[in-house]
């Protein structure tokens, strides 16, 4: 039922033109070159190296790699990421 | 510096060291509770820093036994840390606000004067003559905006080379800029025609010389307008020729009078009131004799009236006896508040009898009234033609 609905929501977003990531919290990712990313819906940090970061998503997981990566900033829905971004990957995404 | 940083700054946080085997269950449990968490770096394997604000720390409590972490203050950094860190050196403290009183106190006074168009032994001499009318270092700003006007008039009036002069005060530098007379040629003695005061040229008649000056010129008093020197060449050799000739022609300019008149709102009208002592003499051939008094002259405050007949002892007026009545009556002074009417007769009465003295003064008028505290102040300004062609003077 729950499903339902949100493919509903889904579907109404799409045809009212509105942005996925504000109707239904999908994640948003903004990336400035490879040395800032922005990633607004996370539902947490699973883990955290310099050289790697999982993030946790409604849809799944996003796995980052690269070199001295920091977390400039962790907010409830907000994660921004700064240092050299080499590979961005989707893990189990539905 | 961004915004956040800024807002961080000013309230106040912490840089923590977290140790413990579950630092992301740290961040996550953080992030759900609310708190802001920024320059996020892993230091080592099982260690973190991170910084957070300082308001927000006791809420870690917590979490840190939630996430098994181990938490140490590292630094503490912002500005309510700041103050509190000063508030303890009250000594610093004082010095600190007397700096700032003595700063905010001293920007109160000019302490440097800029002067823009004169060089060399001009501006020094310049500098002197502003020193003298009152723009020194040290003159209170407050002081000096009042004056200022009459400063540039009274220094404009002192320096010659100046043909205008305008002080600036910006914090504590008084600007001074100036724009120096553009000398005419030098005249010739008793051939050349000279302005008698400033205007501008509308009308150009030349009858013999050489015109300096066209219709349209700006011209000051002293300017040459009309050069007694003429140029023509030999006939018989061929070669330029000056000649001093008596230069002769009519130039009419445009030229202003301006007049400020200065009327006092307020009278102080003396009144007297009782009697305090009266004298009686006589004059007889330029000597005063006295005769007697009654009573004490008053010291101070008193209005004296005095009394006077001539009796006539023949044809000859040396012979005449003058009686003389002195009457000292205590006085006091009464504030008297002239009607608007009345200050604004009196201005124009003085203006008409300044400006009849002056035969060229008759133009387009026009005038305008300015309140100077307790006096008005008229200021007319007549516009007319006059023809300005003066003779130099051998």
């Amino acid at each position: 039922m729950e499903q339902k609905a949100k493919q509903l929501g889904q579907k109404l977003a799409e045809f009212l033109e509105i942005p996925l990531e504000t109707a239904i919290d999908w994640p948003n990712l903004s990336l400035s070159a490879n040395r800032h990313l922005l990633l607004q819906n996370h539902r947490g940090v699973i883990e955290y190296a310099q050289d790697l970061i999982r993030i946790n998503t409604k849809l799944g997981e996003i796995k980052i790699t690269g070199q001295k990566l920091t977390i400039i900033f962790a907010g409830k829905d907000e994660l921004e990421i700064g240092g050299v971004i080499c590979q961005i990957e989707y893990i189990d995404w539905r | 510096m961004s915004l956040r940083s800024l807002i961080y700054y000013l309230t106040g946080y912490v840089e923590l060291l977290i140790r413990g085997p579950q630092l992301e269950k740290f961040i996550n449990l953080a992030s759900n509770a609310g708190l802001s968490l920024w320059d996020i770096r892993r230091v080592g394997a099982e260690v973190m820093q991170i910084k957070m604000q300082a308001g927000s720390f006791l809420q870690t409590r917590n979490l840190v036994k939630r996430s098994k972490t181990n938490v140490k203050v590292l630094k503490k950094v912002g500005f309510v840390f700041m103050l509190r860190r000063i508030w303890k050196r009250k000594f610093f403290l004082i010095g600190a606000l007397l700096c700032l009183g003595l700063l905010v106190y001293l920007s109160n006074f000019v302490w440097v004067i800029q002067i823009e168009g004169f060089e060399g032994a001009a501006r020094e001499r310049l500098y002197r003559e502003l020193n003298h009318a009152g723009l020194r270092r040290g003159i209170k700003r407050e002081k000096l905006l009042n004056e200022k006007r009459l400063i540039e008039q009274e220094v404009l009036i002192h320096t010659k080379q100046a043909v205008w002069l305008g002080i600036t005060i910006r914090g504590v530098v008084a600007e001074v800029r100036v724009i120096e007379r553009k000398s005419p040629p030098a005249a010739s003695a008793g051939n050349d025609l000279i302005a008698l005061r400033e205007g501008v040229i509308t009308k150009l008649v030349v009858v013999r010389g050489t015109p300096v000056v066209k219709e349209g010129d700006s011209v000051a008093r002293g300017d040459l307008l009309i050069s007694g020197l003429e140029w023509h060449t030999d006939k018989a050799t061929g070669a330029l020729v000056q000649e001093n000739i008596p230069a002769q022609g009519v130039v009419v300019a445009r030229v202003w009078y301006d007049w400020e008149i200065l009327e006092p709102k307020v009278f102080w009208k003396i009144k007297a009131l009782k009697v305090a002592a009266t004298d009686y003499a006589i004059r007889y051939r330029g000597k005063l004799w006295h005769l007697f008094g009654i009573g004490k002259k008053p010291d101070q405050r008193y209005h004296l009236s005095r009394w006077r007949k001539v009796i006539s002892l023949g044809r000859n007026p040396s012979l005449n006896v003058e009686v003389i009545k002195d009457v000292w009556s205590e006085a006091t002074y009464q504030r008297y508040q002239r009607p608007l009417v009345e200050v604004k007769r009196a201005a124009w009465q003085e203006f008409l009898a300044k400006s009849r003295l002056l035969k060229h003064a008759h133009g387009e008028r026009s005038s305008s009234w300015s309140d100077e505290g307790g006096f008005l102040k008229l200021n007319v300004s007549i516009e007319g033609l006059q023809d300005i062609a003066m003779k130099t003077t051998k």
